[in-house]
């Protein structure tokens, strides 16, 4: 081989790994993971892949994986969303108060819906007609949705509320249940994402939203429908958030926000968003994620030392997969 | 650079987990769920626990609580960390208890340094662990009661001669015990005044603190508030209440000599050195730290099969042992004498009011006539005057 031809072939290499080194890390990250918690629970004579501990991940994993696949449109936009957290919590609350009044879950989830896609609208569009950045919309959603929820738990006189045992809430608890709307749900964002203008215009906003515009995209609906995807993703995601105990209180959700920020950026997410935003981020995020908080106890590792693992794994990650000198957060 | 720091960092962290020594075999793992994460009163129970649990043979694992007792916050972290061989639970809060104990039907459980609201109040969320037989019960936070709590606050005051007291309680949906208490408090204030040559006025109705401190740009601009005696807090006063009050004193728009009665206890040195008959604070009242002896000896009862024959199994929501830390001389004691001031583990088991020796014979597998009323008794017992032996 001549010396050319290795050159041309180191940097292919290079170029290659300059395209999917982020991919490379998170993937790699999420692979270690496996393999990491798969030999050292042997060696402590558990297996984090025990039918009890696989439950364990997928409960863990679910509400923030649902969360993080509507996110991901968000975060291609170069936005982000702060009023996640409050959002689930409300809409958490909602179907346990609406579910016991009416008896039946899907008056609660309908409501839900609506809200959610009237602050969907409001978040989405705000940044743009209103000339400030679109987590502003959201920050002030988190504080209304924070004092809603207030007001709501002062009136009904305590901080936990119950399903009534009428409404069986089974189904949300099942392992195989949630791996399937989860897959449904990637599957369809998935769809949208890649295959209609609704996820190459937001990809190509959150690159260039000025070449976008001067290419006759209708910015303020191509920023709204992403928030739209979110609002159902959301809705989904309060349904296990609830089910899994039937219960909801004024805390519930609080800090999903920045469960789904770390979950992208451990799945390598860039921060800018942009033609670079892949879903399974989401995926790839949440479950290496949801795998250190189930197999660090498993390995002996005590709760205040596993913060600060997760915290020098997030570090690591960022290390590796930030790209450039001066990159904007999202906004 | 960066990408070699990154490898580094990982390096050293597989390296620190490797390290990790492997749990000792034994009678089991207890899991701890906290609702404190940091502190001199942490600090002690993960000490006295481990100390305890090796004398018995467990081993001990800290799980901290959802920092907003949210059931599905807890629930999640106590399925993260089980293990097979979990075989009890200390839990210090009460979200999520239920499906906690529905998760793990043989897992024991046992209550303590809370006041399980969400179980023991009527429709609580919880209220389905009391049919449950490996529910063991309560030990709470110093008074279960609120109506004794609003009395003790209430007799304090009177004791010390306030003639001008407000009262500050966080919301009752979130602590329904303040509210009671503060009744309790006024009723109590109210009988004084029948019989009383000069009556004791209490400002308005409580205030509600929403979570958040004080608010000094309006509290003490409120009808009386800026002359009084004493503010007492139901609430969190230490964290919600002693801040505002200090900025409040600097600006001069309270009463210079005003004091608090509240509850809780903080080891910052600057509070501590605040707390006495002529300080900001006067009084603190928490559970007694040694009571933690309760849980742990009715839960190695229940896994041990040797339950105390006395026990009624009535699953009992009991007081605490109740540390009044109201003079100059137990603020002293406290910070001198007790696990409070103590810096290393050792120091802190050498300052417990029991050693294992004193303890052991409360507990069931220990000795076989060991008994469930004497137990609650000796774990009641314990006071702050025990410091100043």
């Amino acid at each position: 081989m001549t010396a050319i031809a290795q050159e041309k072939e180191k940097q292919t290499l290079q170029q290659w790994l300059k395209k999917h080194g982020s991919s490379v890390a998170s993937i790699g990250g999420l692979l270690f993971c496996v393999i990491f918690f798969t030999i050292t629970t042997g060696l402590k004579g558990e297996s984090i892949w025990s039918a009890s501990k696989l439950s364990t991940l997928i409960g863990d994993v679910i509400v923030t994986a649902l969360m993080a696949v509507g996110a991901v449109f968000i975060y291609s936009l170069g936005n982000m969303d702060v009023s996640i957290g409050k959002q689930v919590g409300l809409y958490s609350t909602l179907l346990v108060i609406i579910g016991n009044a009416t008896g039946s879950l899907l008056v609660a989830i309908l409501v839900c819906l609506v809200i959610a896609v009237v602050i969907g609208i409001v978040n989405g569009s705000a940044g743009e007609l209103l000339h400030m950045y679109s987590v502003i919309s959201s920050v002030v959603f988190m504080m209304v949705l924070s004092g809603i929820s207030t007001i709501i738990y002062s009136n009904i006189g305590t901080r936990n509320i119950s399903m009534n045992p009428g409404i069986d809430l089974t189904l949300f608890r099942q392992p195989w249940f949630m791996v399937v709307v989860l897959a449904i749900e990637t599957a369809v964002i998935g769809y949208f994402f890649y295959y209609t203008k609704f996820g190459k215009y937001a990809r190509a906003i959150g690159a260039n939203q000025t070449a976008t515009s001067q290419s006759g995209v209708n910015i303020i609906l191509y920023r709204v429908i992403p928030y739209i995807f979110l609002a159902v993703c959301l809705v989904t995601a309060s349904l296990f958030q609830m089910g899994y105990t039937g219960a909801a209180s004024d805390s519930t959700g609080t800090g999903f926000e920045m469960n789904v920020m770390v979950s992208l950026i451990l799945g390598g997410m860039p921060l800018k968003g942009g033609m670079k935003s892949r879903l399974s981020c989401a995926i790839i995020g949440s479950l290496t994620f949801s795998l250190l908080a189930v197999g660090l106890p498993i390995i002996g590792v005590p709760t205040n030392m596993t913060f600060l693992i997760k915290a020098a794994i997030f570090l690591v990650v960022v290390l590796i997969t930030c790209r450039q000198k001066g990159g904007a957060l999202p906004r | 650079m960066k990408k070699l720091i990154a490898i580094v960092l990982t390096f050293i962290m597989l390296l620190g987990i490797a390290a990790m020594p492997a749990s000792a075999e034994g009678k089991g793992k207890i899991l701890y769920l906290s609702n404190l994460n940091s502190g001199a009163q942490y600090e002690f129970y993960v000490s006295y626990l481990n100390m305890m649990a090796k004398e018995l043979g467990y081993t001990v694992e800290i799980v901290y609580a959802d920092g907003y007792n949210d059931p599905a916050g807890n629930l999640k972290n106590v399925k993260n960390a089980y293990t097979s061989d979990v075989v009890g639970l200390i839990a210090t809060q009460d979200g999520g208890l239920i499906n906690i104990m529905e998760e793990y039907p043989d897992l024991w459980v046992v209550g303590f340094f809370s006041d399980f609201d969400a179980v023991y109040q009527p429709g609580g969320t919880s209220a389905g662990v009391l049919d449950k037989d490996h529910f063991l019960g309560l030990m709470g936070d110093n008074f279960i009661s609120g109506t004794a709590l609003g009395e003790a606050y209430a007799q304090e005051v009177i004791d010390r001669g306030f003639k001008k007291v407000a009262t500050c309680v966080f919301p009752a949906y979130a602590y329904p015990k303040h509210t009671v208490a503060d009744a309790g408090f006024r009723a109590y204030i109210a009988k004084y005044n029948e019989t009383a040559a000069e009556p004791i006025e209490i400002v308005g109705d409580a205030t509600v603190l929403n979570f958040s401190p004080l608010d000094n740009n309006t509290y003490w601009f409120e009808d009386g508030h800026d002359d009084l005696d004493c503010i007492v807090g139901f609430c969190a006063g230490t964290t919600f209440i002693y801040p505002s009050v200090l900025e409040a004193k600097a600006m001069g728009i309270c009463n210079d000599a005003m004091q608090i009665i509240t509850g809780g206890f903080d080891n910052d040195p600057d509070l501590m050195a605040d707390c006495g008959d002529d300080k900001n604070i006067i009084r603190l009242t928490t559970a007694a730290f040694e009571s933690i002896i309760w849980p742990m000896a009715m839960i190695d009862a229940a896994i041990s099969g040797n339950m105390y024959k006395d026990y009624p199994g009535n699953k009992d929501q009991l007081d605490s042992g109740i540390m009044v830390i109201n003079s100059t001389e137990k603020f002293e004691a406290v910070v001198n004498n007790s696990p409070m001031g103590a810096t290393n583990d050792a120091d802190r088991l050498g300052k417990a009011q029991a050693s294992w020796d004193d303890m052991k014979d409360y507990f069931a597998s220990v000795n076989p006539d060991a008994t469930y009323q004497a137990l609650t008794e000796y774990c009641q017992s314990f006071t702050v005057e025990g410091y100043m032996k």
